[in-house]
């Protein structure tokens, strides 16, 4: 019968599921929020979360089921923004713990960077991650992670006063 | 001597991983989600995902991609009612406001689609009035446009106008249609005039009750009630008789698809992987004019069981309200 197909089918994967999902959801949010910021970010994460549960049985035939998931995540934002009355920006505030050192010109700096080099600036200086782990994420080619973190630096310095000769 | 740019950046990590959590714990560990912890991760998860939705964002009946499949799902939770064919009486006099208000959301959040043109308007009416928030923008010194009223903002959307078969023609599931801008548009919300700036955004978003406790008081725990009573929902036999049949249905079209959502889910993967939209939009509408006799039919089931278990909802969101999720709480 089909729900037992589906029942046989749901057990097969989630022990593959479970070793997945805590180490990528953090990357998945941290890659989202770099570029959408963290209420649209966790909320894209959340989606695309809820989707792997969905399709786990797909996500682990998948060669980069991370990078994948990121694309679920921002083609959900892409989806409810059709509908939502303000985009949401890349808002940091500081918690009452990390008040003392929050770097709010930092943030803001990131704030006005396009997308595409705040994503490649956080996850590249930010996390630590590779040129070439970041490309895979992101689905692009390592020149262009390069392109984005060299161009996002060189705002950031400029916007930061920190421009050097 | 200043810190290196790039140790400025690296340093910064903790602010945005303590902001990643404080959001997360906020809208995915609260006491009502905890009780929850027994339940499918699809559940929570999926509760998540629509969180703020009162007070931020007016969604149209447009169903989410991420759902579980009711078969799918082993949803064994001690808080999970179980699932009964018993109806509840359904209301045999005037809701209260306070009813009325949470069934609009009930069908507006769980239906994936067949949402009622009035329903449509009630949910988009839970936003603060345009009128309100234009004077809110003038009084802080703001030139700011007023977008469609709720009726207006409907009376738009085509998939109020149209009959399904005919919109699924023209339309498909109304997916890639919109990227190729085959659709046509709802008016513009309103914005701040040209050139105002972040201050205005900032002040547009207070207008329009998006830091407002109460709204947000509100927003939470419909959240927290939509994403456990959906696990009642799937779980409802007659729920998972219909999706049984809905499968059938497509089957005998040639279509394939766990769910509905599932179905909508593929063609919105589709469109992020850089394939042409035109082959997408062919197989959406293909999918979508077969879909109509059969969704129509699990959409009946869903908003009957969504009727006759709403004591349920209520009890949820009652449950939630009370439970510490007030922003206030939240710090």
């Amino acid at each position: 019968m089909a729900a037992e197909d589906d029942v046989a089918r749901t057990h097969a994967s989630n022990d593959w599921f479970d070793g997945f999902v805590e180490p990528a959801s953090v990357t998945l949010r941290r890659a989202l929020v770099a570029r959408n910021g963290v209420q649209d970010g966790c909320e894209a994460a959340a989606e695309a979360l809820a989707w792997a549960w969905e399709h786990r049985a797909e996500l682990e035939a998948m060669a980069n089921p991370l990078g994948y998931l990121i694309r679920v995540g921002q083609s959900s934002l892409r989806r409810d923004r059709r509908h939502r009355r303000q985009r949401r920006s890349f808002d940091i505030e500081p918690h009452v713990e990390d008040g003392a050192r929050f770097d709010a010109d930092l943030f803001a700096g990131l704030a006005r960077l396009t997308p595409d080099q705040r994503t490649a600036v956080v996850m590249v200086h930010m996390y630590g991650f590779s040129y070439r782990d970041v490309a895979s994420l992101l689905d692009v080619s390592d020149a262009a992670v390069t392109n984005h973190v060299h161009r996002g630096l060189a705002r950031l310095r400029q916007l930061l006063g920190e421009e050097r000769s | 001597m200043t810190m290196e740019l790039e140790d400025r950046i690296a340093a910064g990590a903790s602010t945005l991983d303590s902001a990643i959590d404080s959001y997360t714990e906020r809208e995915h560990d609260r006491p009502a989600r905890r009780r929850l912890a027994t339940v499918a991760a699809s559940a929570v998860l999926l509760a998540g995902g629509v969180a703020a939705i009162a007070a931020i964002a007016p969604r149209s009946g447009e169903p989410r991609s991420a759902g579980p499949v009711a078969t799918a799902a082993p949803i064994t939770g001690p808080t999970v009612p179980a699932a009964t064919s018993a109806p509840v009486a359904g209301p045999t006099e005037p809701e209260d406001p306070q009813q009325a208000r949470l069934r609009t959301y009930a069908m507006a959040l769980l239906l994936d689609s067949g949402l009622r043109r009035e329903e449509m308007v009630a949910f988009l009416s839970e936003n603060v009035p345009e009128s309100e928030v234009r004077t809110c923008m003038e009084d802080a010194g703001f030139a700011y446009s007023p977008g469609p009223s709720p009726k207006e903002e409907v009376d738009a959307d085509v998939r109020f106008t149209m009959a399904p078969h005919e919109y699924a023609a023209a339309y498909g599931l109304g997916i890639a249609g919109w990227d190729l801008g085959l659709l046509p548009r709802s008016p513009e919300p309103g914005e701040p005039a040209p050139g105002a700036g972040d201050a205005a955004v900032q002040v547009l978003a207070g207008c329009r009750g998006i830091f407002d406790p109460e709204r947000r008081a509100t927003s939470d725990a419909v959240n927290a009630a939509v994403g456990m009573f959906r696990v009642s929902l799937d779980n409802d036999q007659r729920t998972v008789t219909a999706l049984a049949e809905w499968r059938s249905c497509m089957e005998a079209a040639g279509f394939e698809y766990g769910s509905p959502q599932a179905m909508r889910g593929s063609f919105y993967a589709r469109i992020t992987t850089g394939e042409a939209l035109e082959p997408i939009f062919a197989d959406e509408v293909a999918v979508a004019v077969a879909n109509v006799p059969c969704e129509a039919a699990y959409s009946a089931v869903v908003r009957t069981v969504i009727d006759d278990r709403f004591h349920e909802f209520t009890a949820m969101f009652d449950a939630a309200l009370a439970s510490g999720l007030a922003p206030d709480a939240q710090g």
